[in-house]
């Protein structure tokens, strides 16, 4: 436990030392291996990778520890492959193919808007399995809370957040946050999310309406400069020139649109952050839009440069950065706290495997 | 085994986050320590399993769930010298061997069925699929294809063709029904679905221009493909081959998109073939008509060059194998090798040809007024 140097307060800060090499090797041996295994390495390779962010992640003087095992994201993967997604897109196939178009266009609506909801279902089931196999001083996180709900929530307030064209969405990322960590323990003790005075100071809507008209200023600009730089004939037979123009025109006006988001995502993580709390010690955060655009930039040409394979060392800048600015302030009576009562699912990740969506890690 | 020597350690019991020091001494048996509650306990060396951390190593005992122990790096060396098989290079790097070699049999055996037992199965399906099936599947692609291009529906022209389809397919002895469909849209294609479906695009009839040889070929060419089921077994093989490798590797990442791509090719190498079949069976077709073969390669030209397939579009100057069709100047060279100085029998007369070629404009223009 360190204390704060200004008052003398304890503080337990936490840190992540991990080191891009490293990542890149794990980025590097998941891609060879998964081209040899069509992919089915990559559970095991996400494993590896998570084992190692965790480990050189600490809170005070303690490690955390990644519990999951491979074996338990392919056999999750194999259950949702056979029970879900197989059925879903074979059916989607037969609708084209059986029904007339009506039938076809009805099937296909109905099947889409299922998996809305199951997008839901799938980041819940991600998340529980996730905290499910952090380990902190021996003892085990615990997700409690109702998949299906979580679900229904999300897709709630996807149709909601479409139709307020997206300015729901600040509101609705909090709500669904909310709803995870208000059902999240560490063993016996409840992690709270209650919006502290320094959450509410962020100027949430402020970074959203920032980030939102410029992205409509920036979006018309890129389409004025398209319809202006060439012809039709041009943009219909895909000519290189086109190509080239509209990559140039993106990248430039991509970078000025991510000074917008860096500030609005930075500011979001903090007011997240400073909401949490656990066993009456308050978190903080002090992640800046400046620290957040450089690991952004650092990460995508990290990927771009490795094609793609240093993409978990981009996701691991991305946690260093938010792990290294996070800090408790106060003592945690660790002999309080009992272990969790449940040993999470037996299997995770399939669905979202599956949908291709879920944890960045 | 040497001497039993004792370290200190941080233990935590699993059953609370609160921590103990203990002193922990390495002796032949194992990991000797009594936590705080005055408990002995014995760790044996075949269920330890230690991780390095940045300033210490973790240990964690099977048999004892949530329980670890902090070491420091000194206590861990010694203890792995005097039992080497604690080394977890040596035995992560055993299990890891043998996981990728499951893996791999896992995957070849995937393989296996993607690339060979899917595409026999396929065609075999496509030959024995009933005739009312496939039809009833032609139908309902063919409505869904018109949502995006929309139909002439000329009668006038749809009466002049027909009857010229029906007799190309007596001939090539197509034993299911087959309906040509124009429809309304610039780009010159022709496409063959299931059930005997087919579809010429009004840009097919302007890119032609004036050749109406050269559009009986193109008819030929997708009587082929209906005549093989070429439709139904691309049905089967995206269903099959597409679908598995699509849920098999979750369909994102580099390695992912380099396995779909390898499918993909497999796959394209296969409706090569096809293509190439339709063509050799367009000339015969062709050729029993009266029709001259070279007008195969006439189509293609006129095709080729509609689409702006030149040097300067993204793909036209990639490698045949990376291709759908095989490469257009071979296939036109092929057809032009059939040319026979014949006075061709055509189909229609001047006039009803114009009238099938202005068609869909003046159903355009109609619908305008």
């Amino acid at each position: 436990m360190d204390t704060d140097n200004t008052e003398g307060a304890p503080v337990l800060h936490v840190a992540n030392a991990s080191r891009i090499r490293r990542m890149l090797w794990i980025g590097f041996y998941t891609f060879a291996l998964n081209i040899l295994t069509l992919t089915l390495f990559r559970f095991w390779g996400r494993t590896h990778f998570r084992r190692q962010l965790w480990s050189d992640t600490t809170i005070g003087d303690d490690a955390l520890e990644y519990t999951g095992r491979g074996i338990e994201l392919f056999i999750g993967f194999l259950i949702a492959t056979f029970t879900i997604m197989i059925p879903t897109v074979v059916l989607l196939l037969l609708a084209q193919l059986l029904l007339g178009e009506t039938g076809a266009l009805i099937a296909i609506f109905i099947l889409y808007f299922g998996l809305f909801w199951l997008m839901g279902v799938a980041v819940f089931l991600v998340r529980r399995y996730l905290i499910s196999r952090t380990r902190y001083r021996g003892v085990r996180f615990e997700q409690r809370g109702s998949a299906i709900t979580y679900g229904w929530r999300a897709f709630g307030y996807l149709f909601a957040t479409a139709l307020t064209l997206g300015w729901l969405s600040p509101f609705v990322r909090l709500r669904l946050s909310k709803y995870m960590w208000d059902n999240a323990y560490f063993g016996s003790e409840k992690i709270h999310f209650e919006e502290t005075e320094e959450a509410k100071s962020e100027p949430v809507y402020k970074s959203f309406a920032v980030m939102w008209v410029g992205g409509i200023v920036l979006y018309t600009l890129f389409v004025t400069i398209m319809f202006n730089a060439m012809s039709a004939v041009e943009l219909a037979t895909g000519h290189i020139g086109v190509v080239l123009k509209f990559y140039g025109a993106g990248l430039v006006l991509g970078v000025l649109f991510a000074l917008f988001a860096a500030w609005y995502q930075a500011v979001m993580t903090r007011k997240i952050v400073k909401s949490l709390s656990i066993a009456g010690v308050k978190a903080s955060c002090d992640l800046t839009a400046i620290q957040l655009l450089r690991v952004w930039f650092l990460g995508v040409l990290l990927s771009i440069v490795t094609l793609g394979i240093g993409s978990l060392a981009f996701n691991m800048m991305i946690w260093r950065l938010i792990a290294n600015h996070i800090r408790f302030d106060g003592e945690i009576d660790f002999e309080a706290i009992e272990q969790a009562a449940s040993t999470g699912p037996s299997q995770g990740e399939g669905i979202a495997d599956g949908l291709d969506i879920g944890s960045a890690f | 085994m040497g001497l039993e020597s004792t370290w200190n350690g941080t233990y935590f019991d699993g059953q609370s986050a609160a921590s103990q020091t203990v002193e922990v001494t390495i002796c032949q048996q194992g990991l000797r320590f009594s936590d705080k509650q005055g408990f002995d306990h014995l760790w044996s060396y075949r269920r330890i399993h230690i991780e390095r951390l940045s300033d210490q190593c973790r240990l964690t005992y099977r048999g004892a769930r949530d329980a670890s122990m902090l070491l420091a790096f000194d206590a861990v060396e010694e203890l792995t010298a005097a039992i080497p098989y604690l080394r977890e290079s040596n035995r992560r790097r055993r299990q890891f061997a043998a996981m990728v070699a499951a893996l791999t049999i896992v995957a070849g055996s995937f393989a296996f069925l993607v690339f060979g037992v899917m595409p026999a199965a396929s065609t075999w399906l496509a030959r024995n699929t009933p005739t009312e099936l496939e039809e009833q599947i032609g139908e309902n692609l063919a409505s869904q294809v018109q949502l995006i291009f929309r139909p002439c529906e000329s009668e006038e022209a749809d009466a002049l063709i027909a009857p010229v389809v029906e007799r190309f397919a007596d001939v090539a002895s197509i034993d299911i029904d087959v309906e040509m469909t124009l429809v309304r849209t610039d780009m010159p294609n022709a496409f063959a679905l299931p059930g005997g479906q087919m579809i010429a695009t009004q840009g097919l009839l302007d890119a032609l221009e004036n050749d109406q040889e050269a559009f009986w070929a193109v008819v030929a060419h997708e009587l082929a493909h209906v005549k093989h089921r070429d439709s139904m077994v691309a049905v089967y093989r995206n269903l099959g081959i597409s679908t598995v490798l699509e849920v098999i590797t979750g369909g994102s990442g580099v390695a992912q998109q380099a396995i779909l791509i390898g499918g993909q090719l497999n796959n394209l190498s296969y409706t090569r073939g096809q293509e190439q079949r339709a063509d050799e069976a367009a000339i015969e077709l062709l050729a029993s008509q009266s029709l001259n073969p070279a007008a195969l390669g006439r189509a293609l030209a006129a095709i080729s060059e509609g689409i702006g397939d030149d040097d300067s579009k993204i793909g036209a100057d990639w490698p045949e194998w990376m291709q759908t069709h095989p490469d257009t100047e071979k296939r036109i060279e092929a057809a032009f090798r059939y040319n026979e100085d014949l006075e061709a029998t055509l189909p229609l007369n001047e006039d009803d040809w114009t009238r099938v070629v202005s068609a869909c404009r003046q159903v355009e223009a109609e619908a305008e007024e």
